[in-house]
Protein backbone atom coordinates (compact mmCIF):
# COMPACT_ATOMS: atom_id res chain seq x y z
CA UNK A 1 0.00 0.00 0.00
CA UNK A 2 2.91 2.10 0.36
CA UNK A 3 3.23 2.83 -3.20
CA UNK A 4 -0.04 3.23 -3.68
CA UNK A 5 -0.31 6.30 -6.39
CA UNK A 6 -3.11 8.56 -4.60
CA UNK A 7 -2.26 10.83 -8.12
CA UNK A 8 -2.09 9.01 -11.47
CA UNK A 9 -2.78 10.54 -14.46
CA UNK A 10 -2.70 9.00 -18.09
CA UNK A 11 -1.81 10.42 -21.19
CA UNK A 12 -2.91 13.94 -19.87
CA UNK A 13 -2.68 16.66 -22.19
CA UNK A 14 -4.34 20.21 -22.88
CA UNK A 15 -4.33 22.99 -25.35
CA UNK A 16 -5.95 26.61 -24.21
CA UNK A 17 -5.91 27.56 -28.16
CA UNK A 18 -5.85 25.12 -30.89
CA UNK A 19 -2.18 26.70 -31.81
CA UNK A 20 -0.33 26.08 -28.72
CA UNK A 21 -0.58 22.90 -26.82
CA UNK A 22 0.50 23.48 -23.47
CA UNK A 23 0.36 19.72 -22.34
CA UNK A 24 1.90 16.62 -23.84
CA UNK A 25 1.29 13.65 -22.32
CA UNK A 26 1.84 13.79 -18.66
CA UNK A 27 1.96 10.72 -16.77
CA UNK A 28 1.91 11.86 -13.03
CA UNK A 29 2.64 9.04 -10.82
CA UNK A 30 2.36 10.57 -6.98
CA UNK A 31 2.71 8.21 -4.10
CA UNK A 32 0.88 7.97 -0.90
CA UNK A 33 2.45 9.81 1.69
CA UNK A 34 5.06 11.50 -0.76
CA UNK A 35 6.07 14.79 -1.12
CA UNK A 36 6.09 15.12 -4.73
CA UNK A 37 8.09 18.28 -5.91
CA UNK A 38 6.43 18.91 -9.42
CA UNK A 39 9.14 21.04 -10.99
CA UNK A 40 9.34 23.41 -13.63
CA UNK A 41 10.54 27.11 -14.96
CA UNK A 42 7.61 29.79 -15.45
CA UNK A 43 4.88 28.71 -18.48
CA UNK A 44 6.03 25.23 -18.54
CA UNK A 45 2.59 24.04 -17.48
CA UNK A 46 2.29 23.39 -13.57
CA UNK A 47 -0.30 25.25 -13.08
CA UNK A 48 -1.97 24.21 -15.84
CA UNK A 49 -1.85 20.36 -14.75
CA UNK A 50 -2.90 21.21 -10.95
CA UNK A 51 -6.10 23.58 -12.37
CA UNK A 52 -6.90 19.97 -14.06
CA UNK A 53 -6.37 17.78 -11.03
CA UNK A 54 -8.52 20.12 -8.96
CA UNK A 55 -10.99 20.24 -12.29
CA UNK A 56 -10.54 23.60 -12.57
CA UNK A 57 -10.00 22.65 -16.10
CA UNK A 58 -11.66 20.25 -18.18
CA UNK A 59 -10.22 17.35 -18.95
CA UNK A 60 -9.34 17.35 -23.10
CA UNK A 61 -7.29 14.06 -23.54
CA UNK A 62 -6.20 11.63 -20.96
CA UNK A 63 -7.25 10.32 -17.81
CA UNK A 64 -7.07 11.18 -13.76
CA UNK A 65 -7.38 9.37 -11.03
CA UNK A 66 -7.24 10.75 -7.54
CA UNK A 67 -7.70 8.09 -4.88
CA UNK A 68 -8.30 5.56 -7.37
CA UNK A 69 -11.47 7.22 -8.44
CA UNK A 70 -11.69 8.88 -11.69
CA UNK A 71 -12.14 12.30 -11.18
CA UNK A 72 -14.71 14.05 -13.15
CA UNK A 73 -17.25 10.84 -12.30
CA UNK A 74 -16.66 11.35 -8.37
CA UNK A 75 -15.58 15.49 -8.71
CA UNK A 76 -17.05 16.25 -5.38
CA UNK A 77 -15.92 13.36 -3.25
CA UNK A 78 -12.23 14.03 -3.91
CA UNK A 79 -11.98 17.18 -3.29
CA UNK A 80 -13.53 17.22 0.25
CA UNK A 81 -9.72 14.87 0.72
CA UNK A 82 -7.64 17.77 -1.21
CA UNK A 83 -6.79 20.83 0.54
CA UNK A 84 -5.48 23.04 -2.21
CA UNK A 85 -3.76 26.44 -2.09
CA UNK A 86 -4.24 27.21 -6.23
CA UNK A 87 -3.03 30.77 -6.22
CA UNK A 88 -2.13 32.81 -3.35
CA UNK A 89 -3.49 35.08 -2.00
CA UNK A 90 -6.59 33.84 -2.75
CA UNK A 91 -8.39 35.26 0.64
CA UNK A 92 -11.59 37.60 1.39
CA UNK A 93 -9.26 40.91 2.48
CA UNK A 94 -12.07 42.86 4.08
CA UNK A 95 -12.61 39.33 6.48
CA UNK A 96 -10.23 38.05 9.55
CA UNK A 97 -8.38 34.90 9.20
CA UNK A 98 -10.89 33.04 10.83
CA UNK A 99 -13.87 34.53 8.88
CA UNK A 100 -12.00 33.10 6.04
CA UNK A 101 -12.05 29.52 7.18
CA UNK A 102 -15.58 30.25 8.61
CA UNK A 103 -16.68 30.66 4.96
CA UNK A 104 -15.10 27.04 4.01
CA UNK A 105 -15.91 25.48 7.50
CA UNK A 106 -18.96 23.78 6.75
CA UNK A 107 -18.46 23.81 2.60
CA UNK A 108 -15.75 21.42 3.78
CA UNK A 109 -17.65 19.50 6.99
CA UNK A 110 -14.98 20.97 9.78
CA UNK A 111 -15.47 21.65 13.10
CA UNK A 112 -15.25 25.16 14.73
CA UNK A 113 -12.52 23.33 16.96
CA UNK A 114 -10.63 22.67 13.66
CA UNK A 115 -10.55 26.59 12.88
CA UNK A 116 -8.42 27.12 15.71
CA UNK A 117 -6.28 23.51 15.23
CA UNK A 118 -5.23 25.00 11.70
CA UNK A 119 -4.98 28.66 12.56
CA UNK A 120 -2.42 26.98 15.52
CA UNK A 121 -0.57 24.71 13.40
CA UNK A 122 0.09 27.66 10.93
CA UNK A 123 0.73 29.90 13.54
CA UNK A 124 -1.87 32.51 12.97
CA UNK A 125 -3.82 31.82 15.96
CA UNK A 126 -3.08 35.12 17.41
CA UNK A 127 -4.35 37.93 14.89
CA UNK A 128 -7.75 38.25 16.27
CA UNK A 129 -9.98 41.05 14.60
CA UNK A 130 -7.29 41.92 12.13
CA UNK A 131 -8.64 41.91 8.74
CA UNK A 132 -6.74 40.05 5.77
CA UNK A 133 -5.82 43.68 4.08
CA UNK A 134 -3.59 44.27 7.04
CA UNK A 135 -1.60 41.26 6.75
CA UNK A 136 2.39 40.77 5.40
CA UNK A 137 2.19 38.25 2.77
CA UNK A 138 4.01 35.71 4.98
CA UNK A 139 1.08 36.19 7.24
CA UNK A 140 -1.54 35.58 3.36
CA UNK A 141 0.27 32.44 2.91
CA UNK A 142 0.22 31.01 6.31
CA UNK A 143 -3.70 31.76 5.77
CA UNK A 144 -4.03 30.07 2.51
CA UNK A 145 -2.42 27.18 3.87
CA UNK A 146 -4.88 27.23 6.90
CA UNK A 147 -7.24 27.13 4.73
CA UNK A 148 -5.62 24.39 3.04
CA UNK A 149 -5.35 22.21 6.06
CA UNK A 150 -8.75 22.53 6.99
CA UNK A 151 -11.08 19.65 5.80
CA UNK A 152 -7.68 17.55 7.28
CA UNK A 153 -6.62 16.78 4.09
CA UNK A 154 -5.43 12.97 2.74
CA UNK A 155 -3.50 15.20 -0.39
CA UNK A 156 -2.38 18.54 -0.06
CA UNK A 157 -1.95 20.45 -3.23
CA UNK A 158 0.21 23.29 -3.07
CA UNK A 159 1.05 25.64 -6.30
CA UNK A 160 4.28 27.74 -5.67
CA UNK A 161 3.59 28.56 -2.21
CA UNK A 162 6.75 30.11 -1.48
CA UNK A 163 6.39 32.66 -4.36
CA UNK A 164 7.04 35.93 -2.11
CA UNK A 165 8.17 34.62 0.80
CA UNK A 166 11.39 35.94 2.08
CA UNK A 167 13.92 33.00 3.51
CA UNK A 168 13.25 33.02 6.96
CA UNK A 169 9.40 32.43 5.63
CA UNK A 170 10.81 30.16 2.98
CA UNK A 171 12.62 27.83 6.14
CA UNK A 172 8.90 27.96 7.98
CA UNK A 173 6.87 27.28 5.29
CA UNK A 174 9.90 23.93 4.46
CA UNK A 175 9.49 22.75 7.63
CA UNK A 176 5.95 23.07 8.18
CA UNK A 177 5.15 21.06 4.84
CA UNK A 178 7.91 18.53 6.29
CA UNK A 179 5.46 18.11 9.49
CA UNK A 180 2.58 18.28 8.33
CA UNK A 181 3.55 15.08 5.53
CA UNK A 182 5.34 13.34 9.00
CA UNK A 183 3.57 13.44 11.66
CA UNK A 184 -0.07 14.12 9.53
CA UNK A 185 0.35 11.56 6.67
CA UNK A 186 -0.55 14.02 4.00
CA UNK A 187 0.88 13.00 1.30
CA UNK A 188 1.78 16.35 -0.60
CA UNK A 189 2.38 17.85 -4.15
CA UNK A 190 3.75 20.87 -4.12
CA UNK A 191 4.86 22.88 -7.24
CA UNK A 192 7.81 25.12 -7.43
CA UNK A 193 10.38 26.82 -9.44
CA UNK A 194 12.48 27.68 -6.58
CA UNK A 195 14.84 24.15 -7.07
CA UNK A 196 16.93 24.52 -4.43
CA UNK A 197 14.06 24.73 -1.69
CA UNK A 198 12.07 22.03 -3.27
CA UNK A 199 15.30 19.79 -2.97
CA UNK A 200 15.06 20.04 0.34
CA UNK A 201 11.82 18.31 1.63
CA UNK A 202 10.76 16.55 -1.08
CA UNK A 203 10.95 12.47 -1.41
CA UNK A 204 10.24 12.21 -5.52
CA UNK A 205 10.57 14.96 -7.60
CA UNK A 206 8.90 15.54 -11.49
CA UNK A 207 10.67 17.60 -13.60
CA UNK A 208 8.19 19.52 -16.46
CA UNK A 209 9.37 21.72 -19.30
CA UNK A 210 7.15 23.16 -22.01
CA UNK A 211 4.44 20.59 -21.61
CA UNK A 212 7.09 17.73 -21.04
CA UNK A 213 7.81 15.45 -18.19
CA UNK A 214 11.38 15.27 -18.38
CA UNK A 215 12.18 13.14 -15.55
CA UNK A 216 9.79 11.56 -12.65
CA UNK A 217 10.89 9.30 -9.94
CA UNK A 218 12.36 9.17 -5.95
CA UNK A 219 14.82 11.35 -4.80
CA UNK A 220 17.11 8.58 -4.23
CA UNK A 221 16.64 8.30 -8.40
CA UNK A 222 17.09 12.03 -9.16
CA UNK A 223 20.68 11.54 -7.26
CA UNK A 224 21.50 8.72 -9.05
CA UNK A 225 20.69 10.93 -12.26
CA UNK A 226 22.75 13.80 -11.05
CA UNK A 227 25.77 11.47 -9.99
CA UNK A 228 25.66 10.48 -14.04
CA UNK A 229 25.54 13.52 -15.10
CA UNK A 230 28.69 15.28 -12.94
CA UNK A 231 31.55 16.28 -15.21
CA UNK A 232 35.31 16.97 -14.36
CA UNK A 233 36.44 19.87 -16.21
CA UNK A 234 39.70 19.93 -16.97
CA UNK A 235 42.30 22.90 -18.41
CA UNK A 236 46.02 22.51 -19.06
CA UNK A 237 48.60 23.84 -21.16
CA UNK A 238 47.95 21.98 -24.07
CA UNK A 239 44.35 20.85 -24.40
CA UNK A 240 44.48 19.06 -27.87
CA UNK A 241 47.36 16.88 -26.20
CA UNK A 242 45.25 16.37 -22.74
CA UNK A 243 42.68 15.29 -25.15
CA UNK A 244 44.46 12.59 -27.04
CA UNK A 245 45.69 11.19 -23.53
CA UNK A 246 42.42 10.80 -21.94
CA UNK A 247 40.49 9.10 -24.79
CA UNK A 248 39.81 6.28 -22.34
CA UNK A 249 37.56 8.79 -20.13
CA UNK A 250 35.39 9.85 -23.26
CA UNK A 251 36.88 14.03 -22.97
CA UNK A 252 34.55 16.07 -25.19
CA UNK A 253 35.00 20.16 -26.12
CA UNK A 254 33.25 22.93 -23.66
CA UNK A 255 34.52 26.00 -24.99
CA UNK A 256 38.06 25.94 -24.76
CA UNK A 257 38.35 22.96 -21.80
CA UNK A 258 37.87 19.95 -21.32
CA UNK A 259 35.00 18.04 -19.61
CA UNK A 260 34.91 14.43 -18.85
CA UNK A 261 32.44 12.07 -17.27
CA UNK A 262 33.39 11.85 -13.46
CA UNK A 263 33.13 8.53 -11.77
CA UNK A 264 34.71 9.11 -8.25
CA UNK A 265 37.36 10.89 -6.88
CA UNK A 266 39.91 8.35 -7.74
CA UNK A 267 39.49 9.19 -11.40
CA UNK A 268 40.54 12.82 -10.57
CA UNK A 269 43.75 11.59 -9.18
CA UNK A 270 44.54 9.16 -11.79
CA UNK A 271 43.72 12.36 -14.62
CA UNK A 272 46.10 14.81 -12.65
CA UNK A 273 48.77 11.88 -12.54
CA UNK A 274 48.55 10.92 -16.52
CA UNK A 275 48.76 14.62 -17.23
CA UNK A 276 51.64 15.81 -15.21
CA UNK A 277 53.80 12.51 -16.28
CA UNK A 278 53.11 13.46 -20.19
CA UNK A 279 54.78 17.29 -18.82
CA UNK A 280 51.65 18.57 -19.16
CA UNK A 281 50.72 22.05 -16.73
CA UNK A 282 47.29 21.48 -14.77
CA UNK A 283 45.87 25.05 -14.63
CA UNK A 284 42.09 23.50 -13.78
CA UNK A 285 40.58 20.13 -12.30
CA UNK A 286 37.32 21.09 -11.42
CA UNK A 287 34.33 18.48 -10.41
CA UNK A 288 31.61 20.03 -11.69
CA UNK A 289 28.78 17.77 -9.41
CA UNK A 290 25.11 18.13 -10.88
CA UNK A 291 22.49 19.49 -8.33
CA UNK A 292 19.16 19.52 -8.98
CA UNK A 293 19.77 23.15 -10.19
CA UNK A 294 22.03 22.37 -12.57
CA UNK A 295 20.33 18.63 -13.55
CA UNK A 296 16.98 21.36 -14.14
CA UNK A 297 19.11 23.58 -16.51
CA UNK A 298 20.85 20.84 -18.42
CA UNK A 299 17.97 19.07 -18.48
CA UNK A 300 15.79 22.02 -19.62
CA UNK A 301 18.66 23.56 -21.79
CA UNK A 302 19.14 20.56 -23.35
CA UNK A 303 15.44 20.14 -24.69
CA UNK A 304 15.14 23.67 -25.50
CA UNK B 1 -28.90 21.00 1.81
CA UNK B 2 -25.67 21.52 -0.11
CA UNK B 3 -27.26 24.56 -1.58
CA UNK B 4 -28.06 25.84 2.15
CA UNK B 5 -24.47 25.31 2.94
CA UNK B 6 -23.37 27.12 -0.14
CA UNK B 7 -25.68 29.77 0.75
CA UNK B 8 -24.33 30.44 4.31
CA UNK B 9 -20.85 30.77 2.65
CA UNK B 10 -21.99 33.57 0.55
CA UNK B 11 -23.59 35.03 3.10
CA UNK B 12 -21.06 34.90 5.24
CA UNK B 13 -18.37 36.86 2.47
CA UNK B 14 -20.37 39.35 2.66
CA UNK B 15 -19.40 40.59 6.09
CA UNK B 16 -17.70 43.62 6.38
CA UNK B 17 -18.71 44.75 2.74
CA UNK B 18 -20.60 47.49 2.23
CA UNK B 19 -23.63 45.41 0.78
CA UNK B 20 -25.63 45.47 3.98
CA UNK B 21 -25.32 49.09 4.90
CA UNK B 22 -25.83 50.54 0.80
CA UNK B 23 -29.16 47.75 0.71
CA UNK B 24 -30.11 49.96 4.20
CA UNK B 25 -29.02 53.07 2.55
CA UNK B 26 -31.13 52.86 -0.86
CA UNK B 27 -34.22 51.05 0.93
CA UNK B 28 -34.31 54.28 3.18
CA UNK B 29 -34.03 56.79 0.05
CA UNK B 30 -37.26 56.97 -0.82
CA UNK B 31 -39.14 56.83 3.10
CA UNK B 32 -36.73 59.91 3.63
CA UNK B 33 -37.39 61.72 0.32
CA UNK B 34 -41.08 61.34 0.93
CA UNK B 35 -41.00 62.17 5.00
CA UNK B 36 -38.95 65.45 3.60
CA UNK B 37 -42.03 65.91 0.74
CA UNK B 38 -44.76 66.24 3.65
CA UNK B 39 -42.35 68.31 6.56
CA UNK B 40 -42.15 70.97 3.47
CA UNK B 41 -44.87 70.73 1.25
CA UNK B 42 -47.69 69.01 3.80
CA UNK B 43 -50.41 66.26 2.23
CA UNK B 44 -52.04 67.33 -0.95
CA UNK B 45 -56.01 67.53 -0.19
CA UNK B 46 -56.51 65.31 -2.78
CA UNK B 47 -54.71 62.01 -1.19
CA UNK B 48 -55.33 62.97 2.37
CA UNK B 49 -58.42 60.45 2.52
CA UNK B 50 -56.36 57.75 1.53
CA UNK B 51 -52.74 58.89 2.47
CA UNK B 52 -51.93 55.49 4.49
CA UNK B 53 -52.58 53.12 1.76
CA UNK B 54 -50.96 56.04 -0.82
CA UNK B 55 -47.55 55.64 1.69
CA UNK B 56 -47.83 52.35 1.18
CA UNK B 57 -48.77 51.91 -2.88
CA UNK B 58 -47.99 54.88 -5.05
CA UNK B 59 -44.36 55.11 -2.70
CA UNK B 60 -43.66 51.74 -3.48
CA UNK B 61 -44.51 52.35 -7.32
CA UNK B 62 -42.22 55.69 -7.27
CA UNK B 63 -39.54 53.51 -5.35
CA UNK B 64 -39.67 50.47 -7.80
CA UNK B 65 -39.42 53.37 -10.84
CA UNK B 66 -36.10 54.41 -9.78
CA UNK B 67 -34.38 53.66 -6.36
CA UNK B 68 -34.87 49.60 -6.91
CA UNK B 69 -33.74 49.50 -10.51
CA UNK B 70 -30.54 51.24 -10.05
CA UNK B 71 -30.18 49.40 -6.27
CA UNK B 72 -30.65 45.71 -8.15
CA UNK B 73 -27.83 47.17 -11.28
CA UNK B 74 -25.58 48.02 -8.52
CA UNK B 75 -26.13 45.17 -6.46
CA UNK B 76 -26.33 42.02 -8.61
CA UNK B 77 -22.98 43.44 -10.32
CA UNK B 78 -21.25 44.44 -7.18
CA UNK B 79 -21.64 41.00 -5.11
CA UNK B 80 -19.95 38.61 -7.92
CA UNK B 81 -16.67 41.02 -7.73
CA UNK B 82 -16.27 39.52 -4.45
CA UNK B 83 -14.37 36.86 -6.17
CA UNK B 84 -13.07 38.95 -8.64
CA UNK B 85 -11.30 41.58 -6.24
CA UNK B 86 -9.97 39.26 -4.09
CA UNK B 87 -8.80 36.88 -6.53
CA UNK B 88 -11.05 33.82 -5.17
CA UNK B 89 -12.68 32.16 -7.80
CA UNK B 90 -10.43 29.46 -7.95
CA UNK B 91 -10.05 28.60 -4.38
CA UNK B 92 -14.17 28.61 -4.35
CA UNK B 93 -14.52 26.41 -7.21
CA UNK B 94 -11.35 24.22 -6.14
CA UNK B 95 -13.73 23.21 -3.09
CA UNK B 96 -16.43 20.22 -3.03
CA UNK B 97 -18.94 22.22 -4.22
CA UNK B 98 -21.67 21.66 -7.12
CA UNK B 99 -20.70 24.40 -9.66
CA UNK B 100 -24.88 25.25 -10.01
CA UNK B 101 -24.65 25.35 -6.08
CA UNK B 102 -22.15 27.67 -6.39
CA UNK B 103 -24.12 29.81 -8.93
CA UNK B 104 -27.67 29.99 -7.42
CA UNK B 105 -25.90 30.20 -4.31
CA UNK B 106 -25.00 33.86 -5.40
CA UNK B 107 -27.96 34.79 -6.95
CA UNK B 108 -30.31 33.88 -4.03
CA UNK B 109 -27.89 35.75 -1.72
CA UNK B 110 -28.74 38.94 -4.13
CA UNK B 111 -32.41 37.81 -4.24
CA UNK B 112 -32.35 38.08 0.04
CA UNK B 113 -30.81 41.65 -0.17
CA UNK B 114 -33.82 42.67 -2.25
CA UNK B 115 -36.13 40.90 -0.26
CA UNK B 116 -34.10 43.71 2.60
CA UNK B 117 -34.73 46.39 1.01
CA UNK B 118 -38.01 45.92 0.21
CA UNK B 119 -38.95 45.56 3.71
CA UNK B 120 -36.73 47.83 5.57
CA UNK B 121 -38.63 50.18 3.09
CA UNK B 122 -41.85 49.41 3.85
CA UNK B 123 -41.26 49.44 7.30
CA UNK B 124 -39.45 52.74 7.28
CA UNK B 125 -42.62 53.59 4.89
CA UNK B 126 -44.69 52.62 8.01
CA UNK B 127 -42.16 55.07 10.40
CA UNK B 128 -43.39 57.97 8.11
CA UNK B 129 -47.18 56.81 8.74
CA UNK B 130 -47.06 57.01 12.24
CA UNK B 131 -45.00 60.47 12.08
CA UNK B 132 -47.58 61.80 10.05
CA UNK B 133 -49.99 60.29 12.07
CA UNK B 134 -48.83 62.31 15.00
CA UNK B 135 -48.24 65.58 12.84
CA UNK B 136 -50.87 66.20 11.66
CA UNK B 137 -53.50 64.43 13.86
CA UNK B 138 -56.17 65.30 11.97
CA UNK B 139 -55.93 63.42 8.73
CA UNK B 140 -56.02 60.19 11.53
CA UNK B 141 -53.46 58.23 9.79
CA UNK B 142 -53.50 55.18 11.27
CA UNK B 143 -56.98 55.21 11.74
CA UNK B 144 -57.33 54.35 8.04
CA UNK B 145 -58.30 51.27 6.76
CA UNK B 146 -55.32 49.67 5.10
CA UNK B 147 -55.22 47.69 1.27
CA UNK B 148 -53.23 44.71 2.69
CA UNK B 149 -53.75 42.68 0.15
CA UNK B 150 -53.32 45.89 -2.51
CA UNK B 151 -49.96 46.50 -0.66
CA UNK B 152 -48.89 42.90 -1.02
CA UNK B 153 -50.06 42.73 -4.62
CA UNK B 154 -47.54 46.15 -5.55
CA UNK B 155 -44.69 44.79 -3.72
CA UNK B 156 -45.20 41.29 -5.27
CA UNK B 157 -45.58 43.30 -9.35
CA UNK B 158 -42.42 45.05 -8.36
CA UNK B 159 -40.54 42.34 -6.91
CA UNK B 160 -41.67 40.18 -10.12
CA UNK B 161 -41.45 43.18 -12.44
CA UNK B 162 -37.74 43.82 -11.77
CA UNK B 163 -36.65 39.87 -10.99
CA UNK B 164 -35.73 40.23 -15.34
CA UNK B 165 -33.19 42.85 -14.77
CA UNK B 166 -31.96 41.08 -11.62
CA UNK B 167 -30.85 38.13 -13.45
CA UNK B 168 -29.25 39.57 -16.63
CA UNK B 169 -27.27 41.77 -14.11
CA UNK B 170 -26.37 39.01 -12.17
CA UNK B 171 -25.18 37.19 -15.51
CA UNK B 172 -23.38 40.31 -16.35
CA UNK B 173 -22.00 40.52 -12.94
CA UNK B 174 -20.57 37.41 -12.98
CA UNK B 175 -19.28 37.02 -16.59
CA UNK B 176 -17.36 40.76 -16.47
CA UNK B 177 -14.76 41.36 -14.61
CA UNK B 178 -14.87 45.04 -15.08
CA UNK B 179 -18.24 46.11 -13.26
CA UNK B 180 -18.19 49.19 -14.99
CA UNK B 181 -19.86 47.65 -18.66
CA UNK B 182 -22.64 45.74 -16.63
CA UNK B 183 -23.30 49.01 -14.25
CA UNK B 184 -22.95 51.53 -17.55
CA UNK B 185 -25.29 48.71 -19.70
CA UNK B 186 -27.95 48.87 -17.04
CA UNK B 187 -28.27 52.60 -16.62
CA UNK B 188 -28.16 53.38 -20.03
CA UNK B 189 -31.11 50.39 -21.08
CA UNK B 190 -32.74 51.98 -18.12
CA UNK B 191 -32.98 55.44 -19.11
CA UNK B 192 -34.00 54.02 -22.77
CA UNK B 193 -36.40 51.27 -21.13
CA UNK B 194 -38.13 54.50 -19.12
CA UNK B 195 -38.18 56.96 -21.98
CA UNK B 196 -39.30 54.50 -24.24
CA UNK B 197 -42.67 53.49 -22.62
CA UNK B 198 -43.42 57.98 -21.64
CA UNK B 199 -42.70 58.77 -25.00
CA UNK B 200 -43.49 56.17 -27.67
CA UNK B 201 -45.78 53.46 -25.41
CA UNK B 202 -44.51 51.18 -28.24
CA UNK B 203 -46.22 47.77 -28.05
CA UNK B 204 -42.61 45.93 -28.06
CA UNK B 205 -41.91 47.81 -24.25
CA UNK B 206 -43.87 44.78 -22.89
CA UNK B 207 -41.04 42.43 -23.59
CA UNK B 208 -37.82 44.92 -23.01
CA UNK B 209 -37.11 44.43 -19.12
CA UNK B 210 -35.54 47.22 -18.85
CA UNK B 211 -39.16 48.97 -19.20
CA UNK B 212 -40.87 46.67 -16.92
CA UNK B 213 -40.38 48.53 -14.17
CA UNK B 214 -42.71 51.25 -15.73
CA UNK B 215 -45.54 49.21 -16.21
CA UNK B 216 -45.46 48.90 -12.52
CA UNK B 217 -44.96 52.37 -11.35
CA UNK B 218 -47.70 54.28 -13.73
CA UNK B 219 -51.26 53.33 -12.89
CA UNK B 220 -52.00 54.49 -16.38
CA UNK B 221 -49.97 51.09 -17.96
CA UNK B 222 -50.61 48.50 -15.23
CA UNK B 223 -54.41 47.37 -16.32
CA UNK B 224 -52.93 46.43 -19.87
CA UNK B 225 -50.07 45.20 -19.64
CA UNK B 226 -48.99 43.83 -15.64
CA UNK B 227 -50.40 40.36 -16.46
CA UNK B 228 -47.80 39.70 -19.30
CA UNK B 229 -45.08 41.66 -17.29
CA UNK B 230 -45.12 39.78 -15.12
CA UNK B 231 -45.70 36.35 -17.02
CA UNK B 232 -42.41 37.85 -19.75
CA UNK B 233 -40.59 38.69 -16.61
CA UNK B 234 -40.40 35.61 -14.85
CA UNK B 235 -39.61 33.72 -18.49
CA UNK B 236 -36.34 36.45 -18.93
CA UNK B 237 -35.30 35.37 -15.59
CA UNK B 238 -35.24 31.50 -16.60
CA UNK B 239 -33.49 32.48 -19.75
CA UNK B 240 -30.69 34.41 -18.27
CA UNK B 241 -30.11 32.21 -15.06
CA UNK B 242 -29.59 29.20 -17.92
CA UNK B 243 -27.49 31.44 -20.16
CA UNK B 244 -25.79 32.74 -16.80
CA UNK B 245 -25.01 29.29 -15.70
CA UNK B 246 -23.84 28.34 -18.83
CA UNK B 247 -21.12 30.72 -18.93
CA UNK B 248 -20.00 30.16 -15.84
CA UNK B 249 -19.94 26.99 -16.51
CA UNK B 250 -17.93 27.59 -19.53
CA UNK B 251 -15.59 30.64 -17.84
CA UNK B 252 -15.32 28.16 -14.59
CA UNK B 253 -13.30 25.43 -17.40
CA UNK B 254 -10.93 27.61 -19.03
Amino acid sequence: MANAPVIKTTGLSYHYSKEAQTLFDINLHVEKGSIYGFLGPNGSGKTTTLSLLLGLLGNQQGDIEIFGQHLHSNRIDILKKIGSLVETPSLYAHLTAKENLEIYRTVYGASKERVNEVLKITGIEGTGQKTVKKFSLGMKQRLSIALALLPNPELLILDEPSNGLDPAGIIELRELIKRLNKDYGMTILISSHLLIEVEKMVSHVGIIFKGKMLFQGSLAELHLFEQKGSKLLVDTSDNEAALKLLQEHHPEWVGNTLALPLKDREQIACINRTLTQNNLDVYLLHPKENNLEQLFIDLTSTKS
Amino acid sequence: MSLLISLRSEVFKTKRTVSLYFTLAAAAFGPLMSMLDLIFDGVDKDHQKDIFNEMFTTKFQMTSAVVLPMFIILICTLLPQIEYKNNTWKQVLASPQLKPNVFFAKFVNIQLLIFLFIVTNQLLMFADAVILHFMEPSLHVLNQPLNVSAMFATLANGYVALLAMSAIHFWLGIRYKNFIIPVAIGIAFWFIGSILVMQTKLLFTEYFPYSFHMFVSFKEFQLKHLNTIRFTSVAYTLLFLFIGFRDFRKKSMN
